[in-house]
């Protein structure tokens, strides 16, 4: 945990924080979703990104994703632009799973494997070949992030064969695969039953020892508290970022960040 | 072009080959030069609809192809005015169609189907103007029907290229195409162009078209660019087989439509879109997971046992 708090010290010193943004305003149609909204993560940090629904966090990731560009403001993703961070494989993004189509024919291998792409993209000719021909670092990169997330078993079922909780986790494989530096992930305790909620915190835990930077956005607040090192309080703009027990306690950020019903879920989760 | 027909030559020369090897019933028919040319023609068609139509279902793209292959028309018809060759008219037209349709898509509140919908009925208005000026009828139902006996070796050439040129794209671009179908904002985030992959798909698909046009022509073109698709959809569960399998449904359409053509002296474009048809019904009727009899038959043992 302590030597986790140095590499992050150490990014904070090199001067490429993970995420690093200013006075960024973003947002569709002429109205700012996100308004200048200021955020330093050291990498090296599980961090949880916590706010209401409508906040703009969906926003926010895009942001960091590249996928939209900021009205006004700069964002860096380890001292890259946004895009250049993405188009470098840098950046790993587990969507929710509802929104994809799990009638596509793939199964659970195929998945995870599609998470390589940006890594053959490096590796010349490989990116043309079929799979069986490709070098044994993508097929380990493979079998390592299906067994971390405990999928070896199931890895030739088809994907519409998961429960939620494991559709989740196949997700989460597919995003460790990539072996990118920063990680989103967008509601990934949503559904989850509680052995793969333990095993989802296990493996974000073990990104982190390995110097990686996982951002989750979350509802679950009493979670985030228990296991991520930063708590950012999001509400069009960031709020509040700091320790969890820190951010809690600021009753007037919290307040701020919350429209009532959020406030007081807050409270609930003490 | 020397090579070019010399690949025919030997193309042809191998498939006589294997035609030989057929009962004399089935191997009478392709004495003839025009259904040699018929058979290798119907098989390109088959083979690139096939593996296309893939994308087509699983992207939920089947009104746009439609669209695609109507908004042809006018593509043919004005090259016909000008005298260029009509596969770059229709390629053209075609392009400019699915930019059209993007345009309307991203800069106004109407939805794709509304924007599709527009466009290629104008489209095609537009060619049915144009050649009613222009052309006789014949020509018009030539366009819109196709006649794959008709298939001289300059189409044959051009068929084959485009058939060609989308088996390539498809087998190395592979990759990219299943993460981009499957989920396109993790293939953005795994920096890939969407935008060059999604358009690269729609040229894919309006080569395809043009290839086929005197094949089974313009209005029927896109039943061979979903119906062997939606057949494989139902019988695997894998993207490689699904693909593998469509191929395999659209050369079978494409070559037992010939022979029905052939031999009861039908509309050909018709004849291999009701084999096509056919394939399907069966797929969904019998298909060992998805199809509806295995599926009755395990409900039927579910309740006799429970």
């Amino acid at each position: 945990m302590d030597s986790n708090r140095a590499i992050g010290a150490a990014g904070r010193s090199g001067g490429a924080a993970a995420i690093e943004a200013e006075g960024l305003c973003a947002g569709y149609h002429g109205v700012d979703v996100v308004a200048d909204a200021c955020l330093r993560i050291p990498s090296g940090e599980l961090v949880a990104l916590v706010g209401p629904n409508g906040a703009g966090k969906s926003t926010l990731l895009k942001l960091i994703m590249g996928l939209i560009r900021p009205r006004r403001g700069k964002i860096r993703i380890g001292g890259l632009a946004p895009t250049a961070a993405r188009g470098a494989g840098n950046v790993a993004y587990m969507p929710q799973h509802e929104t994809l189509d799990w009638d596509f024919p793939a199964s659970v291998r195929d998945l995870v494997f599609s998470a390589r792409y940006p890594r053959l993209r490096r590796s010349g000719v490989q990116r043309w070949l079929p799979r069986r021909l490709l070098g044994r670092e993508h097929h380990q990169a493979v079998a390592e992030a299906l067994s971390a997330t405990a999928m070896e078993e199931l890895a030739d079922r088809h994907i519409s064969e998961l429960s939620g909780g494991q559709k989740k986790r196949v997700l989460l494989a597919r995003a460790l695969a990539q072996q990118a530096q920063l990680l989103l992930l967008d509601e990934p305790l949503v559904g989850v039953d509680r052995s793969s909620e333990a095993l989802i915190f296990e493996v974000l835990r073990d990104l982190r020892a390995a110097g990686r930077t996982v951002v989750l956005v979350t509802h679950d607040i009493a979670g985030a508290r228990r296991h991520a090192d930063r708590l950012v309080l999001f509400n069009r703009s960031v709020i509040a970022s700091g320790p969890p027990e820190e951010v809690m306690a600021d009753e007037r950020a919290l307040l701020r960040a919350a429209d009532p019903l959020f406030a007081r879920g807050l409270q609930g989760a003490d | 072009m020397a090579w070019a027909e010399a690949v025919i030559d030997v193309l042809l020369a191998g498939l006589m080959a294997v035609v030989g090897l057929l009962p004399e019933p089935l191997a009478e028919p392709f004495g003839y030069q025009f259904m040699q040319r018929a058979l290798l023609t119907a098989i390109a068609v088959g083979l690139v609809c096939g593996v296309l139509s893939c994308f087509v279902v699983l992207k939920r793209w089947a009104l746009l192809g439609d669209a695609i292959s109507h908004a042809v028309l006018p593509g043919v018809a004005i090259a016909y005015l000008i005298g260029w060759p009509f596969f770059i008219g229709a390629f053209l037209a075609g392009a400019l169609t699915s930019l059209g349709i993007g345009f309307i898509e991203r800069t106004t509140r109407l939805k794709s189907d509304t924007a599709i919908g527009i466009m290629f009925t104008a489209a095609f208005a537009l060619g049915v103007v144009i050649i009613s000026q222009v052309a006789t009828s014949t020509h018009l139902m030539h366009v819109l029907f196709g006649n794959v006996l008709g298939v001289d070796r300059s189409a044959l050439l051009l068929t084959l290229s485009a058939g060609v040129i989308a088996l390539l794209a498809v087998a190395l671009g592979y990759k990219a195409l299943f993460a981009y179908t499957f989920d396109e904002i993790h293939a953005r985030a795994l920096g890939m162009n969407t935008a060059v992959i999604h358009y690269g798909l729609i040229l894919l698909l309006t080569l395809t078209i043009v290839a086929s046009l005197e094949t089974v022509g313009i209005i029927l073109v896109v039943a061979m660019l979903i119906t062997p698709g939606a057949t494989a959809y139902l019988l695997t569960d894998r993207l490689t087989r699904m693909i593998v399998l469509a191929a395999a449904c659209g050369v079978i359409a494409a070559v037992v439509g010939l022979y029905l053509a052939y031999y009861f002296d039908v509309a050909s474009g018709g004849a291999m879109v009701l084999v096509s048809a056919s394939l399907f019904l069966l797929a969904l009727l019998l298909a060992p997971r998805h199809g509806l009899l295995p599926r009755w038959v395990r409900r039927w043992r579910a309740l006799a046992a429970g």
